[in-house]
């Protein structure tokens, strides 16, 4: 069943709509939720927030891209649990992820008023958006999905070692981008 | 802002972005080459069909292109020369490219500290610029001191033959290797506050420690910027 069979789905309040996504993009969610949150029942949890959150949201949403649609709800979820449970200290992937997100922003910040966040959203996306297609690839791969550096470097054919340097600068560039943006 | 806040805004790029990362690509060729401190580009005889090279008894290798290599540590004790004037060519720039592999060592760094010259590990890239750049922060040196160029010379030989009515040169690896260091002239104006003697040794050690090359000697040479 194609994204658009399965938002019209939704859109129709037909229950089976979340059976659909759970079928087609169970998978891909859960692997968002575990690789922030390294618990699976915690994992299975978010996803199941995912579906509903999902549901809640399909009106008025409809989607360009179901799938990413869905990443980020489970993204978002699962930081807000990680957050709650203070899962940060459980270690895993993600705690490696946010140490190194630490390094581009000053060290005694508070949390971002919600008008800084628009401001700091935009600036993120144009940032990432100027990276050149591999440097973004991986960025992504690290700092959206929290996948480890020894799976990225198997995924590009690069050794570890080459893959933390482009992280490394990249980061660089990115606290440089904030900093001119008077984010910091 | 804190870094949950950095982590959410990430999560916030268009979607095109998210579904673009996880799009398969074909894997480009990459070329495992690694920028040493000090490169030639054999360490075994090469033989080049219908190319006559003149026989030197030193040959000069730039070492600002990459190459492979791979060399047997030769112990030996270090000599320093220290030249003014001479000529230099720059470092070509490049631009930042992911298709040439830079290895992460670690490294002491040495530095001179209330008179006595001290170290300490550090990790970085191994390009002889990201250790000089090193060097340089922990002896409080400005940005205006820079490398001009790396080089690597050796005291291998260069065999012309012949061989089924073709040109052939033969290079035959020498047994010592210098290591020329060429800089901007204008490090003289931290002689007083470090003593020029322990500065540039400080230099010579790092830039040794640094060399996946053992070399034999080291040749620091001073130019004008």
């Amino acid at each position: 069943m194609n994204d658009l069979q399965i938002i019209e789905m939704y859109w129709k309040r037909n229950e089976q709509a979340i059976s659909v996504t759970a079928e087609k993009y169970g998978t891909y969610c859960y692997s968002i939720a575990y690789g922030i949150l390294h618990n699976e029942e915690d994992s299975k949890e978010s996803v199941n927030d995912t579906y509903m959150s999902a549901w809640n949201s399909m009106p008025p949403h409809k989607p360009n891209v179901l799938k990413t649609f869905l990443g980020k709800i489970t993204r978002r979820l699962s930081i807000d649990r990680l957050k709650r449970k203070n899962a940060e200290k459980r270690g895993g992937e993600i705690a490696e992820v946010l140490d190194e997100l630490s390094e581009c922003i000053s060290p005694s910040g508070d949390p971002i008023a919600e008008v800084e966040k628009k401001m700091l959203d935009k600036t993120i996306n144009t940032f990432v958006r100027k990276l050149k297609d591999t440097e973004q690839r991986v960025f992504l791969y690290r700092y959206w999905y929290a996948k480890p550096v020894k799976e990225i470097a198997k995924l590009f054919g690069f050794s570890e070692s080459k893959v933390k340097v482009m992280l490394m600068r990249t980061r660089n560039k990115l606290k440089e981008k904030l900093e001119t943006e008077g984010l910091l | 802002m804190t870094k949950f806040d950095l982590f959410d805004s990430i999560g916030n790029v268009d979607d095109e972005l998210i579904e673009k990362a996880t799009e398969p690509k074909k894997s480009s060729k990459i070329n495992k080459i690694f920028l040493l401190t000090g490169s030639i580009a054999a360490c075994a005889a090469i033989a080049v069909t219908g190319v006559y090279l003149l026989s030197s008894q030193h040959t000069t290798v730039d070492t600002s292109i990459p190459v492979t290599g791979g060399y047997t540590e030769k112990g030996a004790e270090l000599s320093s020369g220290i030249t003014e004037g001479g000529t230099y060519s720059e470092i070509p720039h490049t631009e930042e490219s992911y298709d040439t592999e830079i290895e992460i060592i670690t490294s002491d760094i040495f530095y001179v500290k209330e008179g006595i010259i001290e170290k300490t590990p550090v990790e970085h890239e191994a390009t002889p610029q990201a250790v000089f750049e090193l060097w340089k922060k922990m002896n409080n040196i400005g940005d205006e001191v820079k490398i001009l160029s790396v080089k690597i010379e050796s005291n291998g030989i260069t065999e012309e033959s012949e061989y089924d009515g073709q040109g052939v040169a033969t290079y035959h690896v020498g047994d010592t290797l210098t290591f020329n260091l060429t800089i901007t002239k204008n490090i003289e104006n931290y002689y007083s506050s470090s003593g020029k003697f322990l500065l540039l040794s400080s230099l010579e050690k790092t830039m040794y420690e640094a060399s996946e090359i053992k070399y034999g000697e080291f040749n620091l040479i001073l130019a004008e910027g």
